[in-house]
C-alpha cells in the first residue's frame, strides 16, 4: 500500500469518466443518426485490493439492441416496401380507367352514328361520326400505350433496385470483413456494427432477407430462405437483371451452385417483390383487356360496316385499322386509312339503289353500342371497359390500403427499436453528468494524493 | 415504455403527414362534389356510374332521334293536310261543274283553277322537312314526283328510326301508296283527268273524275292517320327517353357524388387534426434537460 496506488485510483476514476462521458456525448451528437443503436459504456471495480481497490475501469461499451424486434424489423420493412411499390406502380393504371376519355367516347360514338342512322344523307353527321370514331380509336391507342409505358418502368426500375441490392450486399460484405478484422484486434466496431445492420435493413426493405448472424462477427445474408447474397465467408453474391427474350420483362437471376438460377418468383416482398407483382398482376390485366376490348371493337365495327354501302354504292371498307392478333391491339388501333377524311365512304345504306336515305345499315352500326361482342360475346363494349376499370380500381385500392397497413405495421416495429435502441437526450444528458461527477470526484483523489505526496516531502526536510 | 427523441419526432411528422393527406383528400371530394373521381375510390361504384352514364348517353340520342321523327312526320302531316284542303277544293269545283246550267267558259275557268291546285299537290308530295323529301322513301335527295308528268322517282320505302335499343319506329309514309304512284288511286292523275274533262266541258268526265277525288281524299286521309300515330308513339318514345336520362343522372349521383353537408364537415374536421398536429409538432423542440442547462 502506497500513496502511489492512491495516485493510481485517481487516474483509472478518470480514464473511465472520460470514457463514460464520450459514450454519452457520441450518443448524443448522433440522435438524428439513422440506424444509431443508443450505447452504454460499461466499467468493473479494479481489484484485487490489497490496497482497498484500484479505482474503476472502462471495459468498452454494450449496444442496446434486441435481435428479435432487429428480425421483426427485417418483415415488415419486407412488407411496407412491397406495398408501397406496388401501390405507386398502379396508380397511373386509376387515371387510364378514370371517367373521362374511353367510355365517354364510346358514348360520343354511338351518338354520332345514332345520328347518322337519322340524317344519313348528311355529310355534316357523316363527319362527326368519323372524328368520334378516330378520338376513340386514339384513346384507345394512347391507353395502350400509358399502360405499356407502365410496364417498362416498371422493367426499369426493377433493374434499378438490382443495381442498388447489389451495392449494397457489396459493401455488406466488406464491413463485415472489417467488423471481422476489428474484432479479432480487440478494437470496438460499434459503429461498423451500426452501418451494415442499416444496408441490411435497407435490403430488406428491397427483397425478403434474414441475417444469420457467424460467430466471428460476419453475417450472411440469405434471400427468400435459399439464395446466399452473403455467404458466410464474407462473399457477395450478386444478382443480375436482364430482359426476358421473350417479353422484354426484366428477370432476376443468382448463381446457385454454379447453376444460374431465375428467381424473380420468389421475390414476393419488398420493392422488388411489389413492382413484380404490379407488372405480372394488374398491368398484365390492365394491357390484356384494353387489347381485348379494342380487338373486339375493331372487329364488330368493321364486320357490321363491310355489310353496308356508302354513299357513292360502293362496299363499306373497314372502319377501324388494328393489329392482326389481340396481342397490342389497342396499341395499334386507328381509324382506317381507307376511310380517314371521307365521310361519304360511310356505309349507311344496305343497298346501292337506295342511296341516299337508306339508313339500314347505320341502324346496325349503332345497334352495336348495346350488342354484347365484348369478352367473347358478354358485355357490351362499354360494359367491357367498366368492368375492366373495376377490376384494375379494385387491384388500386387494395394497394393503397395494403401500403396504409403495412406502413403501419413498419412503424410500430420501429418505434419498439426506438425504444430499445434510439437515443433519448435527456439520458445522455444525465449519463454526462454522472461521468462528469466521477471525474471530478478522480480530480480531487488524484489532489488529495498531491497533498499527501507533499506532506510526506515536507517531512524529510 | 422508454421513448426516444426520435420517436416523439417521427410521430409529430407522421402525424402532420397523416392529417395532411386527410385534408387533400377531404377538400378535393368537397371542391368537384365527387365522391369517386377515380376507380380506386370505390371500383363496384365506379363501374356502375359508367354503365349508367352509357345509358344516359343512348337515351339522350334516342331523344334526339325521337325529335327528329317529330318533325318529319309532323310535316308529313302537314303537308297531307294541305293536300286534304287542295281536294275538297277539287271536290267542290267539280261538283258545282257537274251540273249542266254552266258554260264551257265557266268550266275552263275551273280547270285552271284545278291545274293550280295539282301544282300545289305536286310541291306538297315534293315537301323537303330537315333536306328529307319525305315522301321520296330512300331516295331522298330529289324532289319524287315530276312537276310536269306527274312520275314518281321515289322508292316508296319507309326508313325506320331507333328510339330505344333495338326498338325501331316507322318514319313517315311510303309516296307511292299515298299519291297512288303504281298502287292505289292516283291522285295527280285524278287531278289532271279533271282538268283535261272540265277544259273539254265533258260533264260526264267530270262526274266519273270526282268519285277518284274520293278515294284520293281517304288514301290521304288514311296516311294522315297513320302519320298521326307515329307522331304519338315518337312523342311517347322522346318522354321515355327523357325520363331513362333522368333516372340514369339519379341513380349516377347516388352512386358517386358526395353529400355536401358531410364533406364540409369532414373538411373542417381534417383541417382541426391537422392544425393540431402542427401545434403539437411546434412544440416539438422542448428542452429537457438541455434547456434546463
Amino acid at each position: 500500500m502506497s500513496v502511489m496506488s492512491l495516485l493510481n485510483v485517481g487516474a483509472n476514476g478518470m480514464a473511465a469518466g472520460t470514457f463514460g462521458a464520450n459514450v454519452a456525448s457520441h450518443g448524443a451528437s448522433n440522435v438524428a443518426t439513422e440506424g444509431y443503436t443508443r450505447r452504454v459504456a460499461t466499467q468493473v471495480p479494479l481489484g484485487p485490493a490489497p490496497a482497498g481497490g484500484n479505482g474503476a475501469q472502462a471495459t468498452g461499451m454494450k449496444r442496446s439492441i434486441d435481435p428479435f424486434v432487429e428480425k421483426r424489423l427485417l418483415g415488415v420493412r419486407t412488407s411496407a416496401g412491397e406495398a408501397a411499390a406496388r401501390a405507386d406502380a398502379l396508380v397511373t393504371l386509376d387515371d387510364i380507367f378514370a371517367d373521362s376519355a374511353i367510355g365517354t367516347q364510346l358514348d360520343e360514338l354511338e351518338a354520332a352514328v345514332a345520328d347518322v342512322a337519322a340524317r344519313p344523307g348528311e355529310i355534316a353527321a357523316r363527319t362527326v361520326a368519323l372524328s368520334a370514331a378516330d378520338s376513340l380509336a386514339r384513346s384507345l391507342a394512347d391507353a395502350g400505350s400509358r399502360v405499356a409505358e407502365a410496364r417498362s418502368d416498371a422493367n426499369g426500375r426493377i433493374r434499378g433496385e438490382v443495381g442498388t441490392i447489389n451495392q449494397r450486399i457489396t459493401q455488406i460484405a466488406k464491413l463485415g470483413q472489417e467488423i471481422a478484422r476489428s474484432e479479432v484486434d480487440g478494437r470496438e466496431a460499434s459503429d461498423l456494427r451500426d452501418r451494415r445492420d442499416q444496408l441490411v435493413r435497407d435490403v430488406a426493405t428491397q427483397i425478403p432477407v434474414t441475417a444469420v448472424q457467424q460467430s466471428d462477427g460476419q453475417i450472411s445474408l440469405i434471400f427468400n430462405g435459399r439464395t446466399e447474397l452473403v455467404s458466410r465467408d464474407g462473399k457477395a453474391h450478386l444478382l443480375t437483371a436482364s430482359p426476358d427474350p421473350a417479353t422484354g420483362d426484366t428477370r432476376i437471376t443468382a448463381i446457385e451452385a454454379g447453376a444460374t438460377v431465375d428467381i424473380t418468383r420468389y421475390a414476393q416482398g419488398g420493392t422488388v417483390g411489389g413492382l413484380v407483382a404490379a407488372r405480372d398482376g394488374a398491368i398484365t390485366t390492365a394491357a390484356t383487356r384494353l387489347d381485348r376490348l379494342a380487338f373486339d371493337i375493331a372487329a364488330a365495327y368493321n364486320a357490321a360496316h363491310g355489310a353496308g354501302t356508302d354513299l357513292d354504292g360502293g362496299t363499306g371498307t373497314p372502319l377501324f385499322d388494328v393489329s392482326a392478333t389481340a396481342a397490342g391491339a389497342a396499341q395499334s388501333l386507328k381509324l382506317s386509312a381507307s376511310i380517314a377524311g371521307q365521310p361519304r365512304k360511310i356505309a349507311a345504306a344496305q343497298d346501292a339503289s337506295s342511296l341516299p336515305g337508306d339508313n339500314r345499315n347505320a341502324l346496325a352500326l349503332r345497334a352495336l353500342a348495346t350488342t354484347r361482342f365484348a369478352s367473347a360475346g358478354t358485355r357490351t363494349a362499354n360494359e367491357a371497359f367498366a368492368d375492366a376499370g373495376a377490376e384494375i380500381g379494385t387491384a388500386v385500392m387494395t394497394a393503397t390500403s395494403d401500403r396504409a397497413h403495412t406502413d403501419d405495421a413498419k412503424v410500430q416495429v420501429e418505434s419498439l427499436r426506438a425504444s430499445i435502441s434510439g437515443v433519448s437526450l435527456d439520458e445522455e444528458l444525465m449519463n454526462l453528468t454522472r461521468y462528469q461527477r466521477a471525474y471530478q470526484a478522480s480530480l480531487e483523489v488524484v489532489r488529495v494524493a498531491d497533498e499527501m505526496f507533499g506532506s510526506l516531502l515536507a517531512l524529510r526536510r | 415504455m422508454r421513448v426516444s427523441d426520435g420517436m416523439l419526432h417521427d410521430m409529430a411528422q407522421r402525424g402532420i403527414e397523416r392529417a395532411r393527406e386527410k385534408t387533400a383528400s377531404a377538400s378535393a371530394a368537397a371542391s368537384t362534389g365527387l365522391r369517386v373521381q377515380r376507380p380506386s375510390d370505390d371500383p363496384v361504384a365506379h363501374a356502375l356510374a359508367r354503365r349508367e352514364s352509357a345509358r344516359e348517353s343512348t337515351a339522350r340520342s334516342s331523344e334526339r332521334t325521337a325529335e327528329h321523327g317529330l318533325s318529319l312526320t309532323a310535316g308529313a302531316e302537314g303537308a297531307l293536310a294541305g293536300v286534304t284542303d287542295a281536294l275538297s277544293r277539287a271536290r267542290e269545283l267539280g261538283v258545282q261543274l257537274a251540273n249542266g246550267t254552266f258554260t264551257a267558259e265557266d268550266r275552263a275557268a275551273a280547270a285552271h283553277e284545278i291545274r293550280e291546285l295539282r301544282k300545289e299537290v305536286t310541291s306538297f308530295a315534293n315537301t323537303e322537312v330537315e333536306g328529307v323529301h319525305v315522301f321520296a322513301g330512300y331516295r331522298d335527295a330529289a324532289p319524287p314526283f315530276d312537276e310536269v308528268t306527274g312520275a314518281y322517282s321515289g322508292d316508296g320505302a319507309v326508313r325506320r328510326l331507333e328510339v330505344a335499343p333495338h326498338l325501331r319506329f316507322p318514319v313517315g309514309v311510303s309516296g307511292a301508296t299515298t299519291f297512288g304512284a303504281g298502287t292505289g288511286t292516283d291522285v295527280l292523275a285524278t287531278l289532271d283527268a279533271m282538268a283535261t274533262a272540265l277544259e273539254t266541258n265533258d260533264v260526264a268526265g267530270v262526274r266519273t273524275s270526282l268519285g277518284g277525288l274520293d278515294a284520293s281524299a281517304t288514301q290521304i286521309l288514311d296516311a294522315r292517320a297513320e302519320l298521326g300515330s307515329q307522331m304519338r308513339a315518337f312523342e311517347g318514345a322522346r318522354s321515355a327517353a327523357q325520363i331513362a336520362q333522368d333516372r340514369g343522372a339519379a341513380t349516377r349521383a347516388q352512386l358517386v357524388d358526395v353529400d355536401p353537408y358531410r364533406a364540409f364537415s369532414e373538411l373542417a374536421n381534417a383541417e382541426r387534426a391537422l392544425e393540431a398536429s402542427v401545434a403539437v409538432a411546434a412544440r416539438l423542440p422542448f428542452a429537457g434537460l438541455l434547456g434546463a442547462r
